[in-house]
């Protein structure tokens, strides 16, 4: 990930062509929980939920609520699998 | 937070930012090219602006016909063609513009070669025969370009073309 004028893109790495029309940009919070997980082999809901609470203020049961909507956002442009 | 499908915007930033990015990414371990959408008009027909996107690579040897992404003063970038190379001076010129409409450098500052052109959604490499013969006969027509050029811009209100 890298952070172009405030902007979270998810840059592939090793790959021979970046095409930046097809860029993904993630908002703060979405970023703040890809740095956490990338590295992971897997991960799920609850510990996207887990993270969320520890930075935001939020209560676990939204949380878990967003963190399901992200994750299949995420699966959706292909940057996770199920 | 509402239940939404990806969303695909177009993040502008200022050519500066963007084209430091485009090169340290050129640089990086295993990237052989970078894509990107173009902005501006300098060259028409072939290539419009927030249509058509290019592929670049690190800089190749110079050569005349050759597309290229260099900086022309500082912090100021243009992709243009390359119409001479003088030793280590290398002139270039939009093919949507004319006569004294040129830019000259010296060769390190070109940032990266245009290998291929996605013009309307298709990929049309450098090495193509179509982009050679759209190449050699623009050349030719440099006498009449500027004609060329009006009524192109007359007719793309009206038709893609």
């Amino acid at each position: 990930m890298q952070n172009v004028c405030g902007e979270y893109l998810l840059v592939p790495a090793g790959v021979e062509n970046v095409d930046f029309s097809k860029i993904i940009s993630l908002n703060e919070t979405a970023a703040y929980l890809w740095n956490c997980v990338e590295k992971l082999e897997s991960f799920d809901i609850e510990t996207l939920a887990e993270l969320l609470t520890k930075e935001y203020e939020v209560e676990m049961e939204v949380a878990i609520e967003d963190c399901r909507m992200i994750a299949e956002r995420w699966i959706e442009i292909g940057i996770a699998e199920e | 937070m509402s239940k939404k499908k990806p969303a695909i915007d177009t993040v502008k930033v200022d050519n500066h930012t963007f084209v430091t990015q485009i090169a340290q990414m050129l640089r990086q371990e295993g990237r052989k090219s970078v894509t990107f959408t173009v902005r501006g008009y300098s060259m028409r027909p072939f290539i419009e602006n927030g249509r058509d996107k290019v592929e670049i690579t690190l800089p190749q040897e110079p050569r005349i016909g050759q597309v290229v992404l260099a900086e022309i003063a500082p912090r100021t970038y243009a992709l243009h063609r390359i119409i001479k190379i003088e030793g280590d001076t290398v002139t270039m010129q939009g093919d949507g513009n004319y006569l004294s409409q040129t830019e000259t450098f010296t060769a390190d500052k070109i940032i990266g070669t245009v290998v291929s052109i996605t013009r309307k959604g298709k990929r049309v490499s450098v090495e193509s025969k179509k982009w050679k013969t759209y190449s050699f006969l623009w050349d030719k027509l440099k006498p009449v370009r500027r004609i060329l050029l009006a009524i192109h811009r007359r007719v793309i209100k009206f038709i893609n073309i």
